[in-house]
Parts: C-alpha cells; structure tokens; sequence
C-alpha cells in the first residue's frame, strides 16, 4: 500500500505535527522509534496510527537514548527513520546522533521546540535549539538541519530532510517550534514527488569495503549495503578505515575521516542550502529569521514596503550548513540586518559572523514562548 | 480582510473543537486562508480554555490575535481571563448560563440551556458556532454543515447538525432583538 492511499483528501485542514507525519510517509520512512513529549507527542500519535497500514513499524521506546539508537539500527536494514522529540530529549539524543554521524547513517530527527533550558515551558514556543542542532554532539562535524515557518512547509522540509539524509547519509534534523507544530492550516499534499534513496552497491561481495567511497559515484560519499545484504560490513563510533574497523591511533586516518564527514556536507552548500528570499535586489535592510518569528518578520517587511523602505526578507528555512558566503554578500549589498529569533540570540552570532562587520546587525529577540508581532519588527526598520 | 476569532470557554466545553470546525469550514470549504493555534496543556479538563482563528482573504502571516473582531465565551473565568485585546466594536457572544452579559451590549446566546433541552449538554459549542456564524458571516453556515458532516462521528452528526441550525435561530433571534434594543435607546 502507497501513502497516498492512507492520508485521505489531498487538501486538509491540519496542524504542522501532522503534516511531519505526512510528508516522513511520503518520503518513505516506515520506521519510527519515540519517546513522546510536549509538543512533538501528535507525531508519535499519528506515526503510530499510519504505520502499521504501510507495513512499517512503530516503536514507543523507554527513552530518547534508545529511540535514537533504535532508528540508527534500523536505518541499517535499510529503511528509512525517523524520530521526533522535544528540547529534552534531543539533549538526551545527542550522543547517538554523534554516532550517526560517524557511522554515516541516513535517519531524520525532528526537534519540536519549546522554552528550556530543561523542562522549561512545554507547552510554549521557542528556538533556543538551534546551535544545539549543530554543535549539539562531541567532535568535529557538519550536520543538515531545516526549518519550516508554516504547516505545508513542514509537510514538503520532511520530505527533504529524508532526500539529503539518504543523498548525504548524515541525520538530518528538522527544527519545528511549538507554534508551528500545534497551528492548523490547509496543506495541499503534493503529487509526483521526487524522493531520493541512498546510492547502493552492486559490484562483486569480495571487493566491497563499506567506507571506500566511489564504487558507483565520483562523490565523497559511500555506497550503502544493508545489513543482512550479503556484503561485508562494519561499523563503530571509533575512528575507522575503509573496511569499517577502529584505527584509533593513526593521525591522518582520522584527520581523513572527519574531514571527508565534514566536506561531503560544505562541498554541496549550494545543493542543501535553501533559503527564501523576498525583495532581495534592491534592499538596504535584510530581516532575516527562520520558523514561526519568521512569518510576523514578513508582515513586518510587508508593512515597511508599503512605507516605501527598501527591505529584503529572508527566511533561513536551511539553519546548517551555514552559508557564510550568502550572508557575506549581502553583508556587501544592505546597511543592516535585522536577526528575529525566539531565543538570546543564536543564529544571530554565525550572521554576525559573516557580515564581519560591513554592516549593522541587530537583534529582534523574544522570549518565554512570546511570538514576536510584526510592530516589534518594524520598530526595527524604521 | 483579515478577521480574527478568539473562542474560549472550560477545558471539556468543546472550545478546540469548535475551533477546528470554524477554520476548516472557511479554509477548505470557503476558499479562504485560515489558521488556528490554540492554548495548549495544564488548563486541560476544567481550567480556562482558548483557540485563536485568523480568516483572510489573503495569507496569514501573523497567526495570532492582534485585536480581535470576535470574542466568544463559555465560562466566566476564561471571560475574565481572556478578555482583552478585542477591539472596541468588536463582537461579543456569551453564554448567559455561565456569566452576565456586558452592559454595552454582547450577543448573549444561551447556548448551554439550548443543548440541555437537546439532550446533551456537550452541543452548547456547535449552538455557539451556528449563531456566530448567522450574526458575523465570518463563515458561512452551508461550510460549517460540511465542515462538521467531514468531521464528527456519523453517530453524533445528526445532533450536531441540528444544534448547528438552532444556533442559527438563536442568532437571528439575537440579532433581532439588539436591533429592537438600539431602535430603543436611540
């Protein structure tokens, strides 16, 4: 049975949790492992109503450690894995999203933010995440992490997420927030998707060793063989050769290693970054934000257009990788760029960072789960 | 044009729900945008409930009430509560079985008194919804019916389709004697 076959009418009256769920069965995913939490429980909820019409399997596991390692060993049967948490339990996610990333496996973990640290606000928005996204695990490494700003971008940013997790073999995490999670709005479910599946092997069982790279594709990235498959395979968390073993000495085998982790991500920047751009050519002022701070940032550039002001808006809907190069040029184009975001100021260090000082940048910050409203950010403006 | 829709009430009265319908009926089956966040947590069973609903002609960015046009009440603690940021002319609807109507005028609709003498006093919100819908025409009631009919178990649906078109008498019941009323003090 199709996906398509189960989700009912293709427009739907739906909250932003839903449409996760949606756009993960679309993609493919048929494993879902889970602990559930404020407000990310709806999508172990309807995970667990779908999947098993689909033949895949749900999972309530007893906490966030073993649902993450349950999708990295299900990922390795070959399916395609997701899970979905909270602030809490992706700080307990973190270890094993590290593993993820060392092992190369493709699995997809959605943060539905709300106010911490710790427990925090469970039942208010946030995007205190964000560096915890990228930086979260220990060690040197490049991570994929998208944003949605309404409830059809998050349907289509899961369906992504699970291509450049396959495409990538790297956990790609999607950044909700409690607002857009609870919201309900119209989706149109899309047709004729393109979904993407990791690149497999098939050359003689004697040759295969699972992390050389370029059997099938000139890329940095290794080809795929399941376990159960027939080929030889390994993995460890432990710096590792090309057959898979620890080699946990040698200086340039690790150095190779994590620097072929971190580059298969940064070489294809301009393939994962997507962001959405309004008003860009003639702007003097850029807002940019991301998730729900960024759709009172649009009204707030509506709002100055109609005052005449020259302002761009642009919606970080990839947060990693960083393209410090699109932030440097328009650093060279605008006089100041305004940073929304429900937190102290996170994405607004890596913007600052790359505008070096060419201009002006400010922050919009809202806390305690208050979204900010278009007049804070055209206070902003003017 | 952008209206926005405060609906609030006890956790148990239906006041999400009632929510859910009244966006579905204007997004899906009257072609407008709509959106609809809601309070969400502790105040479950018993405590002051709220959804908030924006409908537009055009695209919502800001999903939350700025000033509200409408504002509903169920309970007088999610009244007191949640009454603030409503604009001036804003419309009010209350249930007279839980809290005394405004001086300056509300559409008091005695929703829950209506649903008892129905059988059930769980159909006060749907009553609400009908006669909201008959005085405002944010939505409008042929959406509503489909809105419900795609929506609520076909066990429930026929009560809930006729407490939708009391409330709709019950509306224009309101609305005729507000008229009577400002006829009056003029």
């Amino acid at each position: 049975m199709d996906a398509y076959d189960i989700l009912g009418p293709s427009e739907q009256y739906i909250q932003g949790d839903k449409a996760c769920v949606y756009g993960a069965l679309i993609a493919g995913c048929r494993f879902f492992a889970g602990y559930p939490i404020t407000p990310a429980t709806e999508i172990a909820e309807e995970m667990s109503r779908f999947l098993p019409k689909l033949g895949g399997t749900y999972i309530q596991m007893e906490d966030e450690i073993a649902s993450m390692g349950a999708i990295i060993g299900a990922s390795w049967t070959g399916k395609k894995t997701m899970t979905a948490t909270s602030g809490p339990g992706f700080s307990l996610m973190q270890e094993n999203i590290g593993y993820a990333v060392m092992t190369e496996t493709p699995c997809v973990i959605v943060d539905v933010q709300r106010g911490g640290p710790s427990t925090g606000q469970p039942t208010m928005s946030s995007q205190g995440d964000v560096m915890q996204a990228r930086y979260g695990s220990h060690g040197d490494y490049e991570i994929i992490a998208l944003c949605p700003s309404s409830v059809q971008e998050t349907l289509e940013l899961t369906i992504r997420a699970f291509n450049l997790s396959e495409k990538y073999r790297v956990p790609v995490i999607l950044m909700m927030d409690e607002s857009i999670g609870h919201m309900r709005e119209k989706i149109t479910i899309p047709k004729d998707v393109l979904i993407a599946n990791r690149s497999t092997v098939d050359i003689s069982y004697a040759y295969y060793r699972p992390f050389r790279t370029g059997y099938m594709h000139a890329t940095k990235i290794p080809e795929f063989a399941p376990f159960g498959s027939g080929y030889k395979t390994f993995i460890t968390g432990l710096t590792h050769d090309e057959d898979g073993f620890p080699t946990t000495v040698n200086p340039k085998a690790h150095s190779d290693l994590i620097k072929r982790l971190s580059e298969k991500i940064t070489d294809n920047i301009d393939d994962i970054f997507y962001v959405n751009n309004k008003h860009l050519e003639y702007a003097e002022i850029a807002v940019i934000s991301y998730g729900i701070s960024a759709r009172p940032s649009l009204a707030a550039v509506n709002m100055a257009q109609k005052l005449e002001k020259n302002v761009a808006f642009i919606n970080l809907n990839t947060l990693w990788p960083f393209n410090y190069e699109f932030i440097s040029e328009l650093s060279k184009q605008v006089e100041k760029i305004i940073v929304v975001e429900m937190n102290m100021g996170l994405m607004y260090h890596s913007i600052r960072e790359a505008a070096e000082g060419r201009c002006d940048v400010v922050l919009v910050s809202s806390l305690g789960g208050r979204v900010p409203t278009p007049k804070d950010i055209v206070e902003m403006i003017k | 044009m952008r209206r926005e829709i405060r609906i609030t009430g006890s956790g148990g009265q239906g006041i999400i729900t009632a929510g859910y319908l009244l966006g579905k009926a204007a997004s899906i089956y009257d072609g407008k945008i709509s959106t609809q966040i809601q309070s969400y947590g502790p105040e479950a069973r018993g405590g002051a409930s709220k959804t908030e609903i924006i409908i537009s002609d055009e695209d919502i960015y800001y999903p939350y009430i700025q000033m509200a046009d409408i504002f509903i009440s169920l309970s007088q603690e999610a009244y007191e509560r949640y009454r603030r940021d409503v604009k001036k002319d804003a419309a009010i609807f209350i249930d007279p079985t839980f809290i005394r109507p405004e001086k300056n005028g509300c559409y008091s609709i005695p929703a829950t008194e209506e649903a008892i003498k129905m059988g059930s006093q769980i159909m006060a919100n749907i009553i609400m919804l009908g006669a909201v819908a008959q005085i405002t025409g944010v939505v409008s009631i042929e959406s509503l019916q489909k809105s419900i009919r795609s929506t609520i178990n076909e066990r429930f649906l026929e009560m809930n389709i006729n407490a939708l078109l009391k409330g709709c008498e019950l509306g224009k019941r309101a609305l005729e004697e507000n008229t009577i009323k400002a006829t009056a003090s003029d």
